[in-house]
């Protein structure tokens, strides 16, 4: 049985697992929640006895049944969010109780447990922070809530596929951005080989998100490393609250255009099934499909590719011999045919030598390549698949037995264009919660299945075709060709398409069988046997603990926590340094966070501390300071002083990876420097040898946890009647340590005077590492962002925000990464019920975003300003409780891109019909 | 009342909205691949050019009666394709005149097929690359570039073997192997032109010698031939350090200074042979009394490794390296004399003492530049002596 399937069986067993409750019952009393206007059942209605901890929720058909030891007369408190609270006095069990809710109007109301750990209204937040709850997804245009957080404010995004998207705060963002922590129900969800957050791919499905809260900026003091651009916090329904079941059918048509691929169907299929069995044990499981055409990376602009310093340049495969397409795979094979083919020949047959020496100095030719659509796979598929086992120890601590798997296709950038095939993540979690504390126990265990590297793989694909090298090789026979055409008087571009016409016969087709079974062939290889793929089995497992001492310390709120880390690192060799065997990373954190109110409650302080040490960096203490400031009724100001930092990623410490472009990814760790031998051949900085022409050397310092400072002011307040929520924010954040990526150059054969522009690209010449290291000196971020929500009669809501975030202090020739655009702006108006019964709901929301000066591993460049407008409408059917929703986004199927060298997006437009949403 | 009015400013709010959205959301087109586009040149083809311009009308002439082989692209279509680049020697009317073809009938007669035609023209072009006058370089002696002209296959590779014609430029001029440029650098759209000042020969030999035809196997050369024969007594001719394989591969580039049988036997005379003998009695006693080493040394002497027209020597004396591998004899010294572009003669000295300090000669009417294949001749009116 492999692993994979034992994991599957560990999910159904906890979802289904009987459990056989008994417990005392002294007063039943039964009800119903509807809603006042439309008359349709509410689910997961809170309901509480006044003065007792009995309570429970109401159920899918809005029913309810209280137990209570309590006697008669009582109170019960309901509450639900999006509607106004209310108190209900019950006099007799025989009385049925019906609630009509009333639907709030109340902005900024909504309680946020990621700020402090602790619940706390949003309007009286210390730190900025953004909130998406069941109900916005219900009314959001765009199909997965993933794609919501792209619209909160100050929020960029990074998509490298259909399914796999990359939130980010105040800059830094990217494919898998590793300074944004995600913790889906309390679990670090990051991938911890691949070092991405597979939330959009792994985690909660649709329709088990209760809330997604997110912390822009740092966040390490309460959520450890990482940190360091935000963190979001996901949150699953708990199935004694949200009971029954619950479906959505989403059908939808992508392409439209056909400019990519042919008009394709959208498939995201959703069920959510949870009950109560008893007052003691509840369970859920979900599952989610989705299942359409990848968007494409289709930039067939032409690339210097010298790894990180690379840029766009002109040229096409037809007027470029050595062309080398963004997302053209294959084609970063690039050989001086003049130093390893003509001058040979030259050599052999002098009187040709003067006719071979007027030709350029060098002569690179790369070979042909393949585009995107042609070799990775155009179906992406998502599984999200999860169980969960809640048993009430007592009336306050409860077990928890958790699992989420998923599985599928995505594509993923990185050093290379990753595709991400039958990619599997699972994440098991056992907890102990209880009103004051808890204790957690979770895995991260990652399988990367036949995920392969698509540039790695393609270059082997053609030399499995015809390999480069040999007297009867591609380039041989290519340059003999060249020759023969320049002979016949042919221009240089056209000898060189004759000669590459000649050197290519026989090549296979894409799509064509032959083409097939060699890829295939050379996908399903390690990368480490000569193949493409990697394998990566990298495990995480995490214990942790919290203590909230609110009830117990009247002197301040006091929460304590610490957390034990291990990463054990299993690539074999295809993407760590782990041919040997596993690496294994510890980690160990302490948290502290105090709490005092002062002058009734007008100033409250926060006081919070984090140290953490990662076996191979030394500890590091992130401390937070915060204040509230009520200056009026519903009118806060807040100040922060809050720190992060982040231990350089697993990568980032143990990455071996030869990528595409020739250059050898390492690891910051000495070891490597001392295995490559850096100290008995020095290597030299590749940037100034490309500007200058000049060798400098290049020394590393230790390599160093990153860490930043950040100073946070804000406001947030309702004005006009409660009608206007305001909130504001500026922030100066410092970075120490900030880690990049330099490109070194290091003779093959100890020469340094062997290094020089034009060799610089020759592998038998010059090996190419890139190494991270720290950057001296600070790096400097500061931003602003204005966020307005007004809320319209009738039910009609309309908001606006302006971001915008600024990097300085980087030094030349170091790679920030920022990849934040100077401005952003969002602007929405939307309704979730108005017109018959308030039966019909809309949104639409519009983003615009300056262009980006794009940082990655895999290519720079300019991402153009672009925008785009999202739209739904939505019906409900109360009697039925189905949710009818038809929806597009990027409505105007204006195509973009959000990272240089990810996918052109372009409109997906869908219809959907939901059961039970709520 | 109110509420009405309220929902007007709503809806009219919406649409608003959804009209700015709609408009605002309009994205600039992602950019697109660049061609590299190189600029164009010049404004005519070399057809077009030596059309319009009558004074190229005997070669328009030449090049239009010319047929290649099947399946070679004619020269008319050479010179008119706009897709390929060229440098090209177009003689003018004034250069055939020169060259003694005084008119379009002459190059219409049965003397000039339509093959040599084809031959003598093609070896007018050099394909693929554009040297103009600033391009080719002023070192000595010149540089050597593949023609239009195949004589057939490389032997062990797919590449043609193409005659070579050899620009070259100093202070006297600029030419085409010893042929001088009159007007140069005429830039068009397929190339370069420049018109010679007279036709340029293609060679049609090998240096070779007696034994092997070439153009060594003038009779006038008999005498030195019969050194290079004692020089390489007892070396098979296909060994590679022999000089008959030298003279013979097509792929040398060699510039022989050929002693007349004059001035062999003069040379013999002074080395202690009977004078007055007849030329076939001198041939024999080469074989017999000659020593090997002195002929291997005579022949070497007379060699320089690489092909130098006249019009590549310089004006002052400059030594040059000869086959000879010895450091203390570092070479023999020339110097060219010029009118013009037009060298008058060449002084070659030998530099030991054997040479006695007389420099041999070298005049047209000797003659020199006899172009070979795989070099060239220059006749001289002394033995050159390494001794």
């Amino acid at each position: 049985m492999t692993k994979s399937l034992c994991n599957l069986v560990l999910v159904t067993m906890i979802s289904i697992l009987p459990f056989s409750i008994v417990f005392a019952q002294v007063t039943v009393i039964n009800g119903n929640a509807k809603n006042s206007n439309s008359g349709e059942s509410v689910s997961a209605v809170s309901v509480t006895v006044k003065g007792s901890g009995s309570g429970t929720f109401t159920d899918d058909k809005g029913n309810f049944k209280l137990n209570t030891p309590k006697r008669l007369p009582l109170t019960l408190i309901i509450s639900s969010v999006g509607y106004d609270p209310q108190e209900v006095t019950v006099n007799s069990t025989s009385d049925f109780v019906q609630i009509d809710l009333k639907a709030s109007n109340i902005l900024g109301q909504e309680v946020v447990i990621a700020a402090t750990r602790t619940p706390s209204r949003y309007l009286e937040s210390p730190v900025t922070i953004e909130r998406i709850t069941a109900a916005n997804i219900r009314n959001s245009a765009t199909p997965s809530y993933y794609d919501i957080i792209g619209k909160l404010k100050g929020v960029d995004v990074v998509n490298s596929s259909l399914t796999y998207t990359t939130p980010s705060t105040r800059g830094f963002n990217g494919s898998g951005s590793t300074r944004v922590n995600q913790i889906v129900d309390g679990m670090d969800n990051q991938a911890p080989g691949l070092n991405f957050s597979v939330g959009s791919v792994i985690g909660l499905t649709q329709l088990d998100v209760e809330s997604v809260e997110l912390l822009p900026g740092a966040s390490s003091a309460l959520y450890g490393p990482g940190g360091m651009n935000g963190a979001i916090l996901i949150n699953s329904k708990d199935p004694f609250k949200y009971q029954g079941i619950s479906a959505e059918i989403k059908t939808g048509i992508m392409h439209v255009d056909s400019r990519e691929r042919n008009p394709s169907p959208y498939y995201d299929w959703a069920m959510r099934w949870a009950k109560k069995v008893s007052d003691k044990f509840a369970f859920k499981v979900t599952g989610e499909l989705i299942q359409a055409k990848d968007w494409l990376g289709d930039d067939y602009r032409n690339y210097n590719r010298i790894a990180t310093t690379g840029v766009v340049i002109p040229g096409t495969r037809d007027t470029d011999p050595n062309y080398d397409g963004i997302n053209v795979y294959g084609d970063e094979t690039s050989v001086d045919i003049k130093a390893n083919v003509l001058n040979n020949l030259a050599a052999a047959a002098p009187f040709y030598a003067p006719y071979i020496n007027a030709l350029p100095a060098t002569v690179f030719v790369s070979r042909t390549g393949y585009i995107e659509k042609d070799v990775v796979n155009p179906n992406t598929v998502n599984f999200k698949g999860s169980g969960q086992m809640n048993y009430k120890i007592t009336d306050k601590t409860t077990l928890i037995l958790e699992g989420y798997l998923g599985s599928g296709n995505t594509v993923y950038t990185g050093s290379d264009r990753y595709s991400l095939k039958n990619l599997k993540v699972a994440q098991y979690k056992v907890e102990l919660n209880n009103a004051n504390w808890f204790l957690r126990g979770y895995t991260t265990q990652e399988n990367a299945g036949e995920s392969f590297n698509s540039t790695v793989t393609t270059r082997l694909f053609n030399e499995a075709w015809k390999p480069s090298g040999g007297s009867t090789g591609w380039y041989a026979q290519y340059a003999f060709a060249f020759l023969q055409n320049k002979l016949a008087g042919q221009a240089d571009i056209t000898a060189h398409n004759n000669a590459r016409a000649l050197a290519d016969i026989g090549r296979p087709a894409a799509g064509s069988a032959q083409f097939q079974q060699i890829f295939d062939q050379v996908r399903k290889i390690p990368i480490v046997k000569g193949g493409g793929r990697f394998v990566d089995k990298t495990n995480l497992y995490n214990v942790e603990g919290q203590y909230h001492f609110s009830k117990i310390q009247q002197f301040a709120d006091i929460v304590i926590g610490a957390n034990y880390k291990k990463y054990l690192l299993n690539s074999e060799g295809t993407l760590f340094a782990d041919s040997a065997g596993k690496i294994g990373i510890n980690e160990v954190g302490a948290y502290a966070q105090l709490t005092k109110s002062f002058i009734n409650d007008k100033l409250k302080f926060i006081l919070s501390g984090r140290y953490d040490k990662n076996q191979n960096f030394d500890g590091r203490f992130t401390p937070r300071v915060s204040a509230v400031i009520a200056i009026a009724p519903d009118n806060f100001l807040r100040l922060s002083y809050q720190s992060a930092y982040r231990f350089p990623s697993t990568q980032q410490q143990w990455i071996n990876l030869r990528v595409g472009g020739g250059v050898r990814l390492l690891g910051g760790l000495k070891t490597f420097q001392d295995f490559y031998n850096f100290g008995g051949n020095p290597v030299y900085d590749v940037t100034t040898l490309v500007a200058t022409g000049n060798l400098v050397k290049r020394p590393f310092d230790k390599f160093k946890a990153e860490s930043v400072n950040s100073f946070e002011g804000g406001y947030k307040g309702l004005l006009l009647n409660k009608k206007l929520l305001v909130d504001l924010y500026s922030y100066y954040g410092i970075y120490q340590n900030f880690t990049t990526r330099v490109v070194v150059a290091q003779a093959v054969n100890g020469v340094a005077s062997s290094i020089n522009k034009s060799t610089i690209n020759d592998p038998t010449k010059v090996n190419l590492y890139s190494v991270p290291t720290n950057i001296v000196g600070d790096v400097k971020t500061f931003g602003f962002g204005i966020g307005l929500d007004y809320q319209l009669p009738l039910n009609f809501s309309i908001g606006a925000n302006v971001t915008s975030d600024k990097l300085s202090g980087v030094p030349d020739g170091f790679m920030s990464g920022f990849n934040a655009p100077l401005y952003r702006a969002v602007a929405s108006i939307s309704n979730s019920g108005f017109g018959f019964k308030k039966l019909i709901g809309f949104n639409i929301t519009y983003k615009w975003q300056d262009k980006v000066d794009y940082q990655g591993d895999f290519a720079n460049g300019e991402v153009p300003a672009f925008s785009t407008l999202d739209a739904q409408v939505s019906y409900k059917v109360p009697q039925q409780k189905l949710l009818l929703k038809a929806g597009a986004t990027n409505l105007l199927n204006e195509y973009y891109r959000n990272g240089f060298g990810n996918v052109t997006i372009g409109g997906l437009y869908y219809v959907s019909i939901g059961f039970n949403l709520f | 009342m109110k509420q009405t009015i309220l929902k007007n400013t709503l809806v009219t709010g919406i649409m608003a909205t959804g009209i700015f959205a709609f408009i605002a959301s309009c994205n600039k087109p992602l950019l697109a691949p660049n061609p590299i586009i190189v600029p164009a040149q010049g404004t005519q083809t070399a057809l077009e050019f030596i059309t319009a311009d009558t004074t190229y009308s005997y070669f328009l002439a030449a090049v239009t009666r010319a047929t290649p082989a099947s399946g070679t692209p004619t020269l008319l279509a050479t010179l008119g394709d706009k897709t390929t680049f060229s440098t090209f020697y177009a003689p003018n009317n004034a250069a055939f005149r020169a060259s003694g073809i005084p008119s379009i009938a002459v190059i219409n007669s049965a003397f000039f097929t339509t093959g040599k035609l084809d031959s003598l023209f093609r070896y007018h072009i050099i394909p693929g690359e554009q040297w103009t006058s600033v391009n080719v370089p002023t070192a000595f002696p010149n540089i050597q570039l593949p023609s239009l002209l195949t004589l057939g296959p490389l032997p062990g590779t797919p590449l043609p073997f193409r005659l070579s014609l050899y620009p070259s430029k100093g202070t006297n001029g600029f030419w085409i192997n010893n042929v001088p440029i009159t007007s140069a650098d005429k830039i068009l759209i397929n190339g370069v032109l420049h018109t010679p000042a007279v036709l340029v020969s293609p060679p049609s030999m090998l240096l070779g010698w007696a034994n092997a035809p070439g153009v060594l196997s003038d009779p006038q050369y008999s005498l030195f031939d019969s050194v290079i024969v004692k020089a390489d007594q007892g070396a098979l001719p296909t060994s590679t350090t022999s000089f008959t394989y030298a003279l013979n591969i097509p792929f040398a580039n060699l510039t022989v200074f050929a002693p007349t049988n004059t001035a062999v036997k003069a040379y013999l005379i002074t080395v202690g042979f009977p004078p007055g003998l007849p030329d076939a009695a001198y041939a024999a006693l080469i074989r017999t009394n000659l020593p090997q080493d002195l002929a291997k040394g005579i022949v070497a002497y007379s060699i320089l490794p690489t092909k130098a027209f006249t019009v590549n020597f310089p004006t002052t004396p400059t030594v040059f390296p000869t086959l000879v591998p010895t450091a203390s004899i570092p070479g023999v010294r020339v110097q060219a004399f010029f009118t013009g572009p037009v060298v008058d003669s060449l002084k070659v000295l030998g530099l030991p003492p054997g040479n006695g300090g007389v420099p041999a000669t070298s005049k047209p009417t000797s003659p020199f530049d006899k172009n070979a294949v795989n070099g060239v001749v220059h006749t001289i009116d002394k033995v050159l002596s390494p001794i």
